[in-house]
């Protein structure tokens, strides 16, 4: 049953997630919306406005603002949830943005009594008549599994000018059945002075949980009678690399639960989600005889526990069709059949069929590790594109991501072969950094699942080249990329044209470098479960070293040329998180036109932190005899496994990209090579003579 | 009776599991005529995509459509989709039937609840008539299967004319057009960019006629070209009636005389006035000095109402008639022709003539001269009668009038320009005395959009190299930047901004003092801001140092990485003037400066050089691309005067450091 729970929550999450749009005001009113309305119009008794909100010409808590929610207040009651909010239009962006109002609902959710007014600054007040609420049917199907009908009312405030406040409200049908959990976003793009969320009774028992709202009050009357209040939320402006919005965004849940949730402390009832979860699995993934052979034979050459993992890993994921990546005619029968049955299947099961979903997958991984001798348990974490925190005391409900805990040398490691193109031995990127919530019959324990190493995620760049006296750059570029830089580059490409992918890897680089020319492009491994992927081509870059007067201006790593920085803000809210650790390496090879030689030179500055996690180092030789430079630049990402900085460490971190980006401005003259040789520009002694580094 | 009920209910169920299964013998037909053509990469291929229509006397429209798509490979399972758009108001959707047919079986056909309806309600339309039935079957469908679904809606025609656009962006085998008119009706035609439509073919005695296109290549997606619909071949119907067809409800439009006489019907009653209007022109305009002062506060005044549309009746034409004047100036909202036509209410309350002129919205449509129709516009403007003394590049002078065009939708274009979108294309005006097509000038040059660069630039002993930037940006440049200011919401936007317009080597500089300006008089919209960059210049060993001087981003100037390219380009014009200057730190000279470069070309030129005038460097440079269609022959041309200005703007200084000469700390030492 708890399983059961999990699903519909996070289905339901999925569908109540509000659409985000520039248009602020569109959906801010969707934001409110739960889903919306209705018929008759009752006489509405608006509340008086207080004089300053009329007379008020600038938000105090954000003096920019376009807008600002003077109050929005929801009252959630048992034959549904009344609405109000009241606003004021600040700025002629604010006037655009408060265009069209759409509530949406659905059929079964009915809205009733909406009603809006705009008040102007000298208290004069414009309030719409029923026509002016247009009722459309966003969309619909008749089908008897899925009928459903998505509707929305909207309407536009008359004569709204620039100071003007505007109010709307609504009531709204909403199904209280224990289970059901609904999302709304507290903190929207402008400012909000005060939220109210009030329970006044409910038909099932309710849980009010909010997050990231600085001085929530929070008062309990009764088991269904409570009061969320919160003043002064600021607007909400994501940053680039930050981690996911539900972290650092104001919002609340409601969380109807059955009233036999009451016998379980909160603790408890993770135990209690834990032991059922974990006698399912145990139930399901019970090998059968065929699966014993199977790990018998997939394990003959294994020497290690790993070995072994890795071989029952890379059977499931290549061997059972994955409904999520692979289709076929008997497969689309397959998941139809799947999707109509009504229970899981087993591992046996699966491994009979051939196919699955990718939790059924994790299955046969599972039976095939315990056919090995492995203790197993299945997990659960949260997606790390979605929300990371998930300790919270209801967690649960974010939980929506499948694992296989595997005992391995005492400690417990987590897989997921149903990840369809991760290799064996990493996570997906969405699960790295997340804790994990592993389900045991007796006890069940959270753990944090791992970042990968930086040196297992490679990005590696070689150019041999040649430039001619013009500036011309000739030659072959081979990058290779492993961990979850090929991942990646599969996930992206995976099914399309290579062609395509080859057009995206080119305008990369003729972004930066107009004019470039590529012919002779390759990739392996781009399309199979093998790794590295590489990427091959030869390159044609007119005017690459820049002629100045008699001289050349060289920049050695076309790979990073004009490249724009990573962080150009002055200053940042929120912490910064890298996608992953990496590491990447650039390997170099220039030959100098004939009749030019270096002009003195210098190699770039090294750049890092004291703890090795970020930073640059660089090595330039110079082979004088065959008039070729060598160039190199070893950059890592998340050294130490750290890939999630506060946003106190932003000024640092934002500099070691800066230094970075100045040394891979770093540049090279190259001069006319005199008539007798100029001894004083050739290193004395060597093959390769190493440039010293600029300070 | 009971049994004839009993009987054709069994009847009907027989039929109904006759049909699942059975492939349509059209479906096998189309699938037939895939096994010899040259497919090379493509994903999937229209086997057939055939569209009949069947005119009735009192112009009541049935359009069948059959569509059959073969999967080629795994992703083109994503094309197994089938649409129909329908009016709810005045349309019938008769027929919704899909299949997936696999290896000559049908193994699923769709059940009328597979049909999802949306409505195709704009997001800032308060409602809407327009709607579409949409099924989806990429999930059931896979390598080797043929998609197939038709459709039938029944409903009335607005107008005369019918326009069939063979779009496609998968290679089609087969497309065809089929129109069929009551026995007496004549139909008359006009093709456009179809070489390769073959003759239509009569039939019935002159009531069909049908056209059909073989072999369409792939439609292959690339930056910065037309749309495909543009570039695809066309049709234009003229259903003409006979002249005793009194039934015929449908617009009958010979000339564009036509459409505007029929337009103006149409709007009649709607450009209205009252008090209250007077009242607001009055306060609107009587600070205004002169004429222009005064239309320059109303279009202002329009420009800033709201978008809200109303997307209701539009099968009585109400796509084209605005609501009355008073209306949309008490609910203080608006489309774009409840703005133009509030606009001309206003602008008579001051004497001045103007017009409503409809047009098209998107950049580069090309209007039809010969194929009168209101079809072509989704838009409306106003063309403001203006007398000599007034000069801007938005102004057209026809027969009878001095018009300045105007578009009050578009709230960042001041007046006197006018939106990109319009800018080269047609527009039909309604002046009621039979003029007809008008075609809006293409602004280039120094009176379009351009932008005007200057920056300056000192290392100071401290450890900074800071400078102060100011840029200035006219026409469609200047309506861009004024759109971006709009959307800052704080400091650090306002800086983003500011940051944006320097090269990636300054994009990470600290930013300061950033001021904005915009002057509707002008319609330049200028920023103005200081920056500082620690360590810039580098010191090579020796005596020598380098300085980088391109400090600004490409500013708009687009570069093309393919050798070669399968649909023409279409440019925008833009000018840019630059101006850099550095103040030599002290004890260090110039040893050498970039070159002289220049290049004229029919796209556009551009100019570079750098000089030193005592102790400051200065680089000029000026390019100017001119919009347009450029043809695909022309592709390699323009691809290297592109790169080559892309190379112009790259400037390095290399610069001498005198002996014994103190180094600025800004400057990065080298250790050897």
């Amino acid at each position: 049953m708890f399983l059961h729970l999990l699903r519909v929550e996070n289905q339901l999450t999925l569908m109540l997630r509000p659409a985000c749009s520039a248009r602020a005001f569109v959906t801010l009113i969707v934001c409110f919306a739960f889903v919306p309305i209705h018929s008759a119009q009752a006489k509405v008794d608006w509340d008086p406005i207080p004089q300053a909100d009329l007379a008020s010409t600038e938000s105090t808590a954000a003096p920019n603002a376009e807008s600002e929610i003077l109050l929005g207040k929801h009252v959630l009651a048992p034959d549904g949830i009344d609405h109000f909010v009241r606003a004021k239009i600040y700025t002629q962006k604010g006037l655009e943005h408060a265009s069209v109002f759409k509530i949406e609902y659905t059929k079964t959710n009915k809205i009733f009594d909406i009603a809006a007014r705009v008040v102007k600054k000298n208290g004069k007040t414009i309030e719409l008549k029923k026509s002016d609420f247009k009722e459309t049917v966003a969309s619909k199907s008749s089908s008897y599994e899925k009928s459903f009908e998505l509707r929305y009312t909207s309407f536009a405030f008359p004569d709204l000018e620039i100071g003007d406040i505007i109010e709307y409200q609504w009531r709204q049908s909403m199904s209280q059945l224990s289970n059901n959990y609904y999302s709304m976003p507290a903190q929207l793009e402008v400012p909000v002075r005060e939220f109210i969320f009030n329970v006044e009774g409910t038909t099932s028992d309710v849980n009010v949980m909010w997050f990231n709202l600085k001085d929530a009050e929070f008062k309990k009357l009764t088991r269904s009678r409570m009061t969320l209040r919160i003043k002064n939320i600021p607007p909400f402006r994501p940053e680039p690399l930050m981690p996911p919005e539900k972290d650092f965004r104001g919002w609340i849940a409601i969380l109807f639960s059955h009233p036999y949730m009451r016998w379980y402390s909160e603790k408890e009832v993770w135990q209690e989600i834990g032991s059922y979860l974990a006698e399912d699995f145990r139930l399901s993934t019970k090998p059968n005889g065929t699966i014993h052979e199977l790990a018998a034979k997939l394990a003959a050459g294994a020497k290690t526990p790993e070995e072994k993992l890795k071989a029952y890993y890379d059977f499931c994921q290549r061997e059972i069709s994955n409904f999520d990546w692979v289709k076929s005619a008997e497969l689309i029968e397959a998941k139809k059949r799947r999707d109509d049955a009504q229970d899981h299947p087993s591992a046996n099961e699966t491994l009979r069929a051939k196919s699955g979903r990718p939790e059924d997958i994790d299955r046969v991984f599972a039976a095939l590790a315990r056919a090995g001798g492995f203790d197993v348990r299945v997990g659960f974490n949260a997606d790390r594109d979605e929300i990371q925190a998930s300790k919270g005391p209801r967690s649960w409900i974010f939980m929506n991501r499948y694992c296989v805990a595997v005992k391995v040398d005492g400690k417990w490691v987590t897989y997921s072969p149903g990840e369809y193109i991760v290799p064996a031995g990493m996570l997906s990127g969405k699960d790295e950094l997340m804790d994990v919530f592993i389900c045991d019959e007796k006890k069940s324990w959270t753990q944090m699942n791992p970042v990968a190493p930086a040196n297992e995620t490679l990005l590696s760049r070689k150019g041999r080249f040649t430039l001619d006296e013009e500036g011309t750059l000739d030659g072959e570029i081979e990058v290779t990329l492993t961990g979850h830089e090929a991942v990646d580059q599969k996930e992206r490409w995976w099914g399309d044209a290579e062609a395509d992918a080859t057009q995206e890897f080119q305008k990369r680089i003729s972004d930066r470098l107009p004019g470039a020319e590529f012919s002779d492009a390759q990739w392996v491994n781009l399309q199979s479960h093998e790794f590295p992927v590489v990427h091959k081509c030869k390159v044609h870059i007119p005017g690459y070293a820049e002629v100045a007067g008699s001289k050349l201006v060289l920049n050695a790593n076309m790979f990073v040329v004009h490249e724009t920085p990573l962080f150009s803000a002055e200053t940042r809210s929120f912490p910064i998180l890298f996608p992953y650790a990496e590491q990447i390496h650039d390997d170099i090879e220039i030959v100098l036109p004939e009749n030019f030689v270096l002009d003195g030179g210098s190699a770039p500055q090294n750049v890092s932190d004291p703890g090795a996690i970020l930073g640059a180092t660089f090595r330039v030789g110079y082979k004088p005899k065959i008039r070729t430079i060598v160039y190199s630049r070893n950059m890592v990402i998340g050294g130490g496994q750290m890939i999630e900085f506060r946003a106190e460490s932003y000024p640092a971190i934002k500099n070691i990209f800066e230094r970075i980006k100045r040394s891979d401005d770093h540049v090279f003259v190259l001069k006319p090579k005199p008539e007798t040789a100029d001894a004083a520009n050739r290193p004395a002694t060597g093959k390769i003579a190493s440039l010293g580094a600029a300070q | 009776m009971k049994r004839r009920i009993y009987f054709l209910s069994v009847l009907g169920a027989l039929c109904a599991s006759l049909a699942v299964g059975a492939v349509p013998a059209w479906i096998k037909a189309a699938s037939d005529s895939a096994q010899n053509s040259n497919l090379q990469d493509a994903p999937a291929v229209v086997l057939l995509d055939e569209v009949t229509v069947d005119v009735t006397a009192r112009g009541v429209a049935t359009v069948a459509h059959r569509k059959a798509i073969k999967v080629l490979k795994e992703r083109g399972s994503q094309w197994a989709h089938g649409a129909v758009a329908y009016n709810e108001a005045t349309d019938r959707v008769r027929t919704t039937n899909a299949w997936i047919v696999r290896a000559g079986e049908d193994v699923k056909s769709a059940k009328k609840s597979d049909w999802v309806d949306f409505t195709e309600t704009s997001l800032l339309s308060l409602c809407g008539d327009i709607r579409e039935k949409r099924l989806n079957f990429h999930s059931f469908a896979t390598s080797g299967d043929v998609f197939a679904f038709e459709t039938v809606t029944e409903g009335p025609l607005l107008e005369a004319q019918l326009a069939q656009h063979f779009d496609s962006e998968l290679p089609s085998i087969r497309q065809n057009f089929h129109v069929t008119v009551p026995a007496g009706f004549r139909i008359e035609h006009v093709v456009h960019a179809a070489a390769d439509i073959e003759r239509p073919m009569i039939g019935d005695g002159g009531r069909t006629l049908s056209w059909i296109l073989r072999d369409r290549p792939m439609w292959i997606d690339e930056p910065y070209a037309p749309d495909s619909m543009r570039l695809a071949p066309a049709i234009g119907v003229m259903i003409v009636p006979e002249s005793a067809a009194v039934q015929f409800a449908p617009a009958v439009f010979k000339t564009w005389s036509d459409v505007g006489a029929w337009q103006e019907k149409l709007q009649a009653g709607q450009c209205d006035t009252d008090p209250a209007l007077t009242a607001k022109v009055r306060a609107l305009t009587e600070s205004a000095p002169d004429v222009l002062s005064k239309i320059r506060a109303l279009s202002v005044f329009v420009q800033e109402l709201r978008y809200v549309s109303n997307e209701k009746d539009i099968g009585k034409g109400y796509g084209y008639k605005p609501r009355q004047a008073t209306v949309v100036l008490e609910r203080a909202y608006g489309d774009c022709k409840d703005k133009s036509n509030l606009l001309r209410a206003m602008l008579r309350e001051l004497g001045i003539k103007s017009y409503l002129a409809c047009a098209r919205s998107e950049e580069n449509f090309e209007v039809w001269p010969d194929f009168p129709s209101l079809s072509l516009f989704d838009h409306a403007i106003v063309a403001i009668e203006v007398g000599p003394e007034l000069s801007f590049p938005s102004i057209v002078e026809t027969k009878d009038r001095r018009l300045l065009f105007f578009d009050p939708t578009d709230p960042h274009t001041m007046l006197g320009d006018l939106p990109q979108s319009l800018q080269g294309t047609s527009v039909a005006l309604m002046t009621g005395e039979g003029e007809a097509l008008v075609t809006l000038p293409n602004i280039s040059g120094e009176a379009g959009p351009g932008y005007r660069r200057v920056v300056s630039l000192k290392a100071l002993p401290e450890g900074l190299v800071v400078g102060h930037a100011k840029i200035s940006a006219t026409g469609q440049a200047g309506a861009d930047l004024r759109r971006r200011l709009l959307l800052v919401a704080n400091q650090n936007d306002l800086d983003q901004i500011a940051r944006k317009f320097l090269s990636d080597a300054l994009r990470s500089a600290h930013i300061e003092k950033v001021h904005k300006a915009d002057d509707p008089r002008t319609g330049v919209c200028e920023l103005e801001f200081d920056f500082g960059v620690p360590n810039y210049l580098q010191r090579m060993p020796g005596s020598m140092a380098v300085a980088r001087l391109d400090l600004l981003g490409h500013a708009g100037i687009p570069n093309f990485s393919p050798k070669t390219r399968k649909n023409p380009v279409v440019l925008r014009p833009v000018v840019i003037n630059d101006e850099i200057s550095f103040e030599l730190p002290p004890g260090m000279s110039v040893d050498d400066l970039p070159g002289k470069s220049a290049k004229k070309t029919s796209y556009g030129s551009y100019e570079r050089f750098c000089e030193q005038r005592e102790n400051v460097v200065v680089l000029k440079r000026r390019a100017d691309l001119v919009g347009g269609r450029v043809d695909v022959a022309e592709y390699p041309a323009l691809r290297q005067f592109l790169a080559d200005s892309a190379k112009a703007e790259r400037a390095t200084v290399l610069l001498k450091v005198s002996a014994g000469a103190p180094v600025p700390a800004s400057v990065t030492a080298t250790a050897n």
